[in-house]
């Protein structure tokens, strides 16, 4: 058992002081207080503030009187006979934050889907393979050196290659195509609106 | 029966139709809830709304709450939510600082300079949880009020566990920090000689208002 450092008792006082340490670590930590008086006092502020936060924190006394006997009562009064499946936090801004990180998945999503097919697309057409590796080429340099430049070349690819693809696929496979991002976008999103406490 | 298996019976039967089961959890858990609420807003008016806004919740989502989970941490998300939104619209980040009648009592056994010290320790400590970012603040009141383990801190709000030591770990730091200074100024007696009468470990393991042990 190598014996522990200051840096490595540190972060470890809290859990000692709160007894959340395993008997092994605890008896390591243990060794090394003995010998470091740093340590041992950083130990005693720890002990000193959890007691008096835990005095600070507490609430005693008699509920206000919206909170005693009634109270179920007068829930119930407004409350369906049998419990729903609503979502607790619908409405909080927990929940809109969660809507613009779901729509902001879902879009970047789409945006790097649709890039990527019709890169891909651009890519396979014969006539326009070398010109196209060309392009790709000349704007992954440019989106390394400058981005607003790369970026502005990258939507200039993809028009091209929408353009080409218009012109030389036919409307069974656009429709295909759309199919398939629907159902990326459909996943992507009944997995995003998966909470853990959903059953 | 563990408090997780009381429960569970108890949203059994509240599934089944027997609203007075829904009865049983809101006494069980109006305490716990309205503590933890308080101390998020410093306002009792605003915390008992968040008591009733969230046993309501509750009761609307209880079909999709998962059954064998424990349920204090779904609501203490729920009400820790709801608190995050009313102080946001009252326009103030921090909590108030209401000195009223739902603080601790001052122990009977305490002599008057003592009871006096411990009241001004009491006050700074709680003025410095109050100054704290409410990402922070939240973690302290659910670890060092409540006594929640990790994993319910987990739960309830939704974060890693890499996440909760860490930010516990800042926010404890920040408070040292913040309280270092007003221990050296003249520590008061009852800093260090556990005015609770109980150890931190205790107080952790401890559930105040009949919470769930094995939360």
């Amino acid at each position: 058992m190598f014996p522990l450092t200051c840096s490595e008792v540190l972060p470890r006082l809290n859990d000692l002081a709160l007894g959340l340490l395993e008997p092994r670590e605890e008896e390591q930590v243990r060794v090394h207080l003995n010998q470091c008086l740093s340590c041992r006092k950083r130990l005693d502020a720890s002990l000193a503030l959890f007691t008096d936060l835990t005095d600070a924190l507490a609430v005693s006394g008699p509920l206000p009187e919206g909170l005693g006997d009634g109270l179920t009562d007068r829930l119930l009064l407004q409350l369906p006979d049998l419990p729903g499946r609503e979502d607790p936090l619908a409405g909080t801004s927990l929940a809109r934050k969660r809507a613009w990180w779901q729509a902001g998945v879902l879009g970047g999503l789409s945006l790097a889907a649709g890039a990527g097919l019709w890169l891909t697309l651009l890519l396979l057409l014969p006539e326009s393979a070398e010109e196209a590796l060309r392009l790709s080429a000349v704007t992954l340099g440019r989106m390394l050196l400058n981005t607003s430049a790369g970026l502005a070349d990258a939507a200039l690819l993809i028009l091209q290659g929408f353009g080409l693809v218009l012109r030389n696929l036919n409307l069974w496979t656009l429709a295909g195509v759309a199919f398939g991002l629907v159902a990326v976008e459909l996943v992507a999103a009944s997995r995003s609106r998966h909470t853990r406490w959903d059953s | 029966m563990s408090d997780t298996a009381r429960d569970d019976e108890a949203i059994r039967r509240c599934l089944a139709g027997d609203r007075e089961a829904f009865g049983e959890l809101v006494e069980r858990y109006k305490r716990p809830l309205y503590a933890v609420a308080y101390r998020l807003l410093g306002d009792s008016g605003l915390a008992e709304d968040a008591v009733q806004e969230t046993f309501l919740r509750a009761y609307r989502a209880l079909g999709r709450f998962r059954r064998g989970d424990p349920l204090a941490p779904w609501l203490y998300r729920i009400a820790t939510n709801l608190c995050h939104d009313l102080g946001r619209s009252r326009g103030r980040q921090a909590p108030g600082l209401d000195e009223g009648q739902m603080d601790r009592l001052a122990d009977p056994a305490d002599q008057p300079d003592e009871a006096l010290a411990r009241r001004e320790t009491q006050r700074r400590v709680r003025e410095a949880v109050a100054s704290l970012p409410e990402k922070y603040r939240v973690l302290v009141v659910m670890a060092h009020q409540q006594g929640m383990s990790y994993e319910a801190i987990c739960q309830a709000t939704g974060e890693p566990l890499t996440i909760v030591k860490n930010r516990l770990y800042r926010a404890r730091h920040m408070l040292k920090e913040q309280l270092t200074a007003y221990y050296e100024e003249g520590p008061p007696e009852t800093a260090h000689s556990g005015p609770t009468g109980r150890t931190p470990a205790e107080a952790s393991a401890t559930l105040e208002g009949g919470v769930s042990a094995d939360l």
